[in-house]
């Protein structure tokens, strides 16, 4: 019995006793972290945003895990001000090696104060589009329309221009339209306008714009915008370019395409084309065979 | 206008179905077993006919309507029918623009769609909360990053009671504007807060909702929105048909000048 009593003290006055004490407390102090840090973000759960909840989760367990750490370190007979001393020598060091980590957290945390977009917007990043699922520290987790996973580092995040395609309630669509030369510009004007009257999901303020964009190669260009909500948006751009064609064919409005004119020079005549009829076809293709 | 009312409590036998109807427009109801059957059939002209109720067995293109099926456990046999008022509020326009002179009042009529809804009784589970033309979308506001999802087209705005259409698929909402400001005020278009005001039928079954009094003020760029706590004295005999789709506890609501009149 003295033997065990001796032992105990003896791993008391030792400093493993201390370390399993630390390891411990530190253990205990993550898991009640978690689990405060959850039981406060399910009490505000009706009150925030998901990007609200999670910044108040991860800011709750973070708080407390840093004390814990401190009080665990304390626990080993760590000076705290010797180790805050060594860790500007430290972090100098550490920041030459981990720079890219560094420049993400600190781009991670002005996202999270700045708030250019939450959780669940949609946004659009170096040609990537998709829905945020998580914003956190390091980087940015979006889902894409075809269900793919894409992790966006804060950093790039922060360099280049995001664009939120969900903040406002309405979006234009700029739908672009050729027709012919030949065709009276302000009959399509007013074709144009009429279908966007007609279709409920086209907003009627703020009102459609029509612009005539230039004379193109082939065609004259125009630019038709027209509003709509947010969640209409794709419904309203096919609908439209649908009624748009029905309408010019059905008043034989033509819709061109590029034309292109072979031409040997000022002395002669364009090449003639005409059609061969389809039945010849297989006689060629049987003289090319038995050439062979 | 409409000699009959078309809504209110209808009782439906097995195998039974109702059709209620407005020009081309129809609405079906089918009562099974186990099951409720609707047909939506859809038009792009809107119609001013009466609504008529009545069996479906002459209407040839219920093929072409929306079909929708509400399953219930041993279907009850009472279903009120009631008309509602949009879902959203709706902008309305006057023919030309009004101006409205400073320190004077005017009392305009707008014109607003109304809704089919249908409700299983004594549970009042909704089964249909359809529009008979559903208005077109629109947006009120000062800017497009400031303001609100609206209907518009459809609607008109009247300053003589007698220029408006009464037609049974219409609820009028007499608006009184009061101009204590010492500038005009200039009205292209009306935002009406249809969500916030109750629905009335007067003794020829036309529908009126709740008046709205709108003041504005000498000092402030804000207005004053009062509701009535009654169905406007241009309906004669009303009775209340349906309550507001929103519940507001205040008669008077500040809004700013931006969100009622552009």
């Amino acid at each position: 019995m003295q033997d065990i009593i001796a032992f105990i003290d003896l791993l008391k006055a030792s400093h493993l006793f201390a370390l399993c004490q630390a390891i411990l407390l530190f253990i205990i102090g993550f898991i009640i972290a978690r689990l405060i840090s959850s039981a406060i973000v399910k009490l505000a759960e009706h009150k925030m945003t998901v990007h609200g909840q999670l910044f108040l989760k991860r800011s709750i367990f973070y708080g407390i895990l840093a004390l814990v750490t401190v009080s665990a370190l304390d626990n080993i007979g760590i000076d705290l001000s010797i180790l805050l001393g060594a860790a500007g020598i430290f972090t100098v060091a550490l920041g030459f090696a981990s720079q890219t980590s560094a420049s993400n957290l600190i781009s991670g945390l002005f996202l999270m104060i700045e708030r250019p977009f939450s959780i669940t917007d949609v946004i659009r990043v170096n040609d990537v589009t998709g829905e945020v699922i998580s914003i956190d520290l390091l980087s940015v987790k979006l889902r894409t329309f075809d269900n793919l996973f894409v992790r966006i580092p804060n950093e790039s995040m922060i360099k280049s221009a995001v664009t939120t395609l969900t903040k406002y309630p309405i979006r234009r669509a700029d739908l672009q339209i050729g027709i012919a030369y030949k065709e009276d510009i302000e009959k399509v004007r007013n074709i144009l306008l009429d279908i966007a009257a007609k279709n409920l999901i086209c907003l009627e303020e703020p009102a459609p714009i029509f612009i005539l964009t230039g004379f193109g190669s082939s065609s004259i260009d125009i630019q038709f915008s027209v509003w709509a909500r947010r969640e209409n948006f794709l419904n309203l751009k096919n609908s439209m370019y649908i009624e748009i064609k029905n309408a010019f064919d059905q008043q034989g409005i033509e819709i061109p395409f590029p034309h292109l004119s072979l031409y040997a020079g000022s002395a002669t005549e364009p090449f003639p084309v005409a059609n061969t009829p389809a039945h010849t076809s297989p006689n060629i293709a049987n003289n090319s065979l038995a050439d062979k | 206008m409409a000699n009959k009312a078309w809504w209110g409590e209808f009782t439906f036998s097995l195998e039974q179905q109702r059709c209620w109807r407005i020009g081309q427009r129809a609405i079906i109801l089918k009562r099974l077993e186990n099951e409720w059957n609707s047909w939506s059939l859809e038009t792009d002209i809107e119609s001013d006919e009466d609504i008529i109720v009545g069996n479906s067995d002459d209407l040839c293109a219920i093929d072409e309507a929306k079909f929708g099926r509400y399953l219930q456990q041993g279907t009850s046999d009472k279903v009120l029918v009631l008309p509602l008022l949009a879902d959203l509020s709706v902008v309305a326009r006057p023919d030309t623009p009004l101006t409205l002179l400073a320190g004077e009042t005017s009392r305009l009529y707008v014109s607003t769609p109304v809704w089919f809804s249908a409700q299983i009784l004594p549970k009042g589970d909704r089964l249909l909360d359809l529009p008979f033309w559903r208005p077109s979308d629109s947006w009120f506001g000062p800017s497009t990053r400031v303001g609100q999802i609206c209907y518009a087209k459809y609607t008109a705005a009247r300053i003589q009671l007698t220029n408006i259409e009464k037609r049974p698929h219409r609820a009028i909402t007499p608006i009184t504007v009061v101009n204590n400001h010492d500038q005009p005020l200039t009205i292209e278009r009306i935002n009406v807060p249809v969500t916030l005001l109750h629905l009335y039928a007067d003794k020829a079954h036309q529908l009126w909702t709740t008046g709205i009094s709108v003041h504005r003020d000498r000092s402030s760029d804000n207005v004053e929105l009062h509701l009535d706590k009654h169905a406007p004295v241009e309906a004669l005999d009303s009775t209340l048909i349906s309550g507001p789709r929103v519940a507001s506890e205040q008669g008077i609501l500040i809004r700013s000048i931006s969100s009622l009149f552009a």
